[in-house]
């Protein structure tokens, strides 16, 4: 009989759980998708893909299982088991972002509906009188691209400061410092959330209408949640050895939304340089979510693996780099 | 008896710039000058010591001499650069009140999230809520924002949410007594009640008299080195005296 430990079964489960939801996840997509993606290598043989990837994960995940038994270090399983452990503390984080962000303004949280709106119409007069284009659903595009990048932004700058500024507590008391970063991204995360209820007003208001595909975005949005966190992680520890980085990434932050598709059309790029704009994490992911929400159309399946890519190469080297830093801060602090 | 905290030759050295340099324009033009000095600071040296199931070991020393590196050592706040520390429970540490306070928050709010920092889980904290509240005397303060409360109050609230604890072992920098002259009272009774109760304690303090009331060993450490490490009025004497055995 297999004696398992009731981390071990927790672990377990997470890991069956995220299996299960990824086979389910693309065979839906394929159904929705339809004749989207009938053309093409990768869509031609999709299913052939899925069976080999969900092996190939599920063998991935039996190896890691078996380490964990075996009692050797992993570290998704330290992720998993202390997030298990921390997630009342995470909670309490979060709500404490939350409540104090806006607890002495008149309107409170109804800013995080109002400042997209406006931030939209601001743009919407400019690029709509001042420099005229020829985007359909003008209103929507703008607001779709400016909450996602606004979440890019708020939660990097958020996680930017969270080790600094709460050197108070890490010098006194104890606890995994991922936390930290992690907790100021899960606060823009629900910011977001609440701005997509303005979003979808706006949709509906200037015509946009839905299909199937919508399902297929909080995916994108998982993905640049996760990419925002890897990003930040590096920001955070960065911040710890050179207070530059704030003002640094200030500047950086800026030129990277001008460069990110967000109230232009990416067809104004000329050819070649249009390659190199595709690359951009951010672009994939606005653009993909816009393609769900207001073109009705599933993103092709190499944007989605695109989009993974993105953002788990990002979380990789943000832990990496924190993991390699984290031991040090409370000397730098 | 068995063993809950073991540390074993451990040493903390910090690695410092001479100067701090914050900023990568400074860094570079006195890297490139040859110029980023370093210079070692030993807090902690050589330091190996066990502390068994329910003993209560004092640390005395003079200021300056290592003993909070020691302590943030074993809470796990920092990670030694040699040796090993290895701790079999859960550690409470008190060593300053009210760190992750939040002023903008009300007094439930942050017992709730003073008691997360704290490592507490939800269930203790639900059950423990309203003992917590009398112990505090704050009454319907507690639905008050935090910003609003004197020095004292603030102190009453976060003593009564650190000393709610039930641990495994028990760091103690310094007996807190706050507050008014009733409460000082009462929170010294706490203290007295927590670190009898059975529970595995680490503490410092400065003074003889609650060492030679509370303690059942003592480790004297100066400059990070473990001077002695013995019975209670041994090392109490030894210490009074000034004498440094060789």
């Amino acid at each position: 009989m297999l004696r398992v430990s009731e981390s071990e079964r927790r672990f377990l489960k997470v890991l069956s759980l995220f299996w299960v939801l990824f086979i389910i996840f693309s065979i839906i997509c394929r159904l929705i998708a339809g004749e989207q993606w009938d053309s093409g290598f990768f869509c031609e043989n999709y299913w052939y893909f899925l069976i080999g990837m969900s092996v190939l994960l599920a063998l991935f995940f039996c190896l890691i299982a078996i380490r964990v038994h075996k009692g050797k270090v992993s570290y998704i399983y330290t992720v998993v088991e202390s997030l298990h452990r921390y997630k009342f503390l995470l909670r309490q984080l979060v709500k404490r972002d939350f409540k104090t962000k806006y607890l002495r303004s008149v309107l409170g949280v109804l800013w995080s509906f109002f400042n997209p709106l406006l931030m939209m119409l601001v743009q919407y007069i400019v690029f709509s009188t001042l420099f005229k284009n020829t985007i359909p659903y003008f209103a929507a595009y703008l607001i779709v691209g400016n909450i996602c990048f606004s979440f890019f932004n708020e939660s990097c700058s958020l996680t930017l400061n969270s080790i600094v500024g709460n050197a108070g507590l890490i010098t006194k008391v104890y606890m995994p410092k991922y936390i930290y970063p992690l907790s100021r991204t899960i606060s823009s995360l629900v910011n977001l959330v609440i701005s997509l209820v303005p979003m979808l007003i706006v949709c509906l208001i200037t015509g946009v209408r839905f299909s199937l595909a919508v399902l297929a975005s909080p995916y994108f949005f998982f993905c640049l949640f996760l990419f925002s966190l890897g990003v930040g992680m590096m920001l955070s520890c960065a911040m710890v050895y050179f207070r530059d980085t704030q003002f640094l990434w200030g500047i950086l932050v800026t030129i990277w939304m001008y460069f990110t598709p967000v109230f232009y059309s990416i067809e104004i790029i000329p050819g070649t340089l249009r390659k190199i704009f595709e690359l951009n994490p951010m672009y994939i992911f606005i653009s993909s979510i816009r393609c769900c929400i207001m073109y009705k159309a599933m993103p092709l399946p190499g944007t989605f693996l695109k989009s993974a890519l993105a953002a788990v190469l990002a979380l990789v080297a943000g832990s990496l780099v924190f993991k390699k830093g984290q031991d040090k801060f409370i000397l730098y602090l | 008896m068995n063993t809950m905290i073991e540390v074993d030759n451990v040493t903390m050295r910090f690695h410092m710039n001479t100067e701090r340099i914050r900023s990568i324009k400074e860094y570079v033009t006195k890297a490139l000058r040859g110029k980023v000095k370093y210079t070692d600071f030993t807090a902690v040296d050589c330091l190996s010591f066990t502390v068994d199931k329910g003993e209560t070991l004092g640390l005395i020393g003079h200021n300056g001499a290592g003993k909070s590196t020691t302590l943030k050592l074993i809470s796990g706040i920092l990670k030694p650069s040699e040796g090993s520390v290895k701790v079999y429970g859960n550690v409470v540490p008190m060593l300053e009140l009210g760190s992750g306070f939040d002023m903008e928050l009300t007094g439930r709010e942050n017992i709730f999230l003073n008691g997360a920092i704290l490592g507490y889980s939800e269930e203790f904290l639900k059950a423990k809520y309203n003992e917590i509240i009398d112990f505090s005397e704050l009454g319907q303060f507690i639905e008050a924002p935090l910003r609003t409360y004197s020095s004292g109050m603030l102190a009453r609230l976060a003593f009564s949410i650190a000393s709610i604890v039930d641990p495994e072992i028990l760091i103690v920098d310094e007996i807190l007594s706050v507050g008014d002259s009733d409460f000082q009272e009462k929170s010294h009774a706490r203290m007295m009640e927590l670190m009898g109760g059975g529970t595995t304690v680490l503490f410092v303090s400065h003074s003889m008299e609650q060492i030679k009331l509370l303690c059942n060993r003592v480790l004297w450490i100066e400059h990070g080195k473990k001077i002695m490490l013995g019975p209670t009025d041994e090392v109490c004497n030894a210490y009074n005296q000034g004498a440094i055995p060789n």
